[in-house]
């Protein structure tokens, strides 16, 4: 189950992350459709999910949260509930010049703009309490969701790895994105800590 | 004093490849105090000696990293533990993760040796010792905008320019941007004839 409230979107928050999150936190890294795209190579079982997340707790240069609609059904229809968790974003390397961003949205909840939503909010986030001079992330590029997201939130493409890394039987590509702060603050009020991304 | 010999050049380069040792520390240090030759390793400061020997034992001595110092001989230096005065130091290059996904490049040329030629021959030869020793399918480095030397020396060796980071890191008073290279083993291949 997630914890506090950190931030707030129009349809997802973003939560802390709690030990009891492992198991949510596994059955995402584990689905092909999700632990593939993320460079997950191996099973991950629910005592190192938690481990990971113990060790992230401890790194002052990390920022992780659980993605959650707030519809009080923890996901299984059960009106007492809580907050459905769908998906985790993370910003690593807070003390770089341009920390990195990632996420995943279980495929469930895919197809909504939640992981768009989600990150936006991550972004905002980054800027607003941390001195970064901006952001970056990497996608794998057969990975149209995931590309879209930093499109949609009007990164840059920067680079294109060549066959960079191995993944689903192939040597792929592997796209680099960044973000500079000016990029993000001049891109008009849906930039706003309220997230919401209606003109993106 | 770097060890025993891995690669030898062509009688042209005059260069060979030797180990790196703990006691080469100090001397490597100086890639620590070079405010770009340092960033390739991420690291932003300076380090004591006592640090750079556990950089020796903990990285170059990790089995999924690989360290060289291109080295000229004297002609007299012996194949495993030269004095001094039987061999000199013109560059340091570093592979590291070379087990898996793309291995990552680092060239540092002391100083005292740049603009001598010997950074090119000393990339070439790593890489004939890297794709002879281990199966990766590409390599990859990511060199500042400031560091042209390096840049130069990698775009020589048949790397292709893969995209720029913008603004990346700060050193050298200001941010910079950082070139991604790449070369894949089959273009190394057709460029050496596969030696």
């Amino acid at each position: 189950m997630p914890g506090a409230v950190f931030r707030r979107g129009d349809r997802v928050t973003l939560r802390t992350v709690e030990r009891a999150d492992a198991e949510f936190v596994q059955r995402g890294h584990n689905h092909p459709a999700v632990g593939v795209s993320l460079g997950l190579d191996r099973p991950e079982n629910e005592s190192s999910a938690a481990d990971r997340i113990d060790s992230v707790e401890d790194d002052p240069n990390v920022a992780t949260f659980v993605v959650c609609l707030e519809d009080g059904t923890g996901g299984d229809g059960d009106s007492e509930s809580g907050p459905t968790p769908i998906g985790k974003v993370t910003v690593k390397n807070l003390h770089h010049t341009r920390p990195e961003l990632s996420y995943w949205i279980h495929p469930e909840y895919q197809g909504e703009g939640y992981g768009t939503e989600a990150t936006e909010v991550a972004v905002d986030y980054v800027f607003s309490a941390h001195e970064v001079r901006g952001l970056q992330a990497q996608a794998f590029a057969p990975n149209d969701g995931s590309v879209g997201v930093l499109e949609n939130l009007g990164f840059t493409h920067e680079g294109t790895l060549r066959d960079a890394r191995f993944r689903d039987g192939e040597y792929v590509d592997v796209v680099w994105y960044g973000l500079l702060r000016e990029e993000w603050e001049d891109d008009g009020d849906d930039g706003e800590a309220d997230g919401t991304g209606g003109g993106r | 004093m770097p060890g025993p010999i891995l690669e030898v050049g062509d009688e042209a380069d005059d260069l060979v490849l030797r180990t790196v040792e703990r006691e080469d520390a100090a001397f490597l240090q100086r890639l620590f105090a070079d405010p770009y030759g340092r960033q390739a390793l991420h690291e932003t400061s300076h380090k004591s000696e006592a640090e750079v020997e556990e950089f020796v034992e903990e990285q170059v001595e990790d089995d999924s990293n690989a360290a060289y110092f291109a080295c000229v001989d004297d002609e007299d230096a012996p194949f495993d533990h030269p004095d001094e005065d039987e061999t000199e130091v013109v560059a340091f290059v570093y592979a590291s993760h070379v087990d898996r996904d793309r291995p990552r490049l680092l060239l540092w040329v002391p100083e005292e040796h740049r603009g001598d030629g010997h950074a090119v021959p000393a990339l070439e030869l790593t890489l004939r010792g890297l794709f002879r020793t281990y199966d990766a399918h590409t390599v990859g480095a990511e060199v500042l905008e400031g560091e042209s030397y390096v840049r130069k020396a990698f775009e020589a060796a048949g790397f292709t320019d893969e995209g720029r980071g913008r603004e990346v890191r700060f050193a050298d008073g200001g941010y910079q941007d950082a070139v991604q290279y790449g070369l894949l083993r089959e273009e190394w291949d057709e460029r050496t004839g596969g030696l």
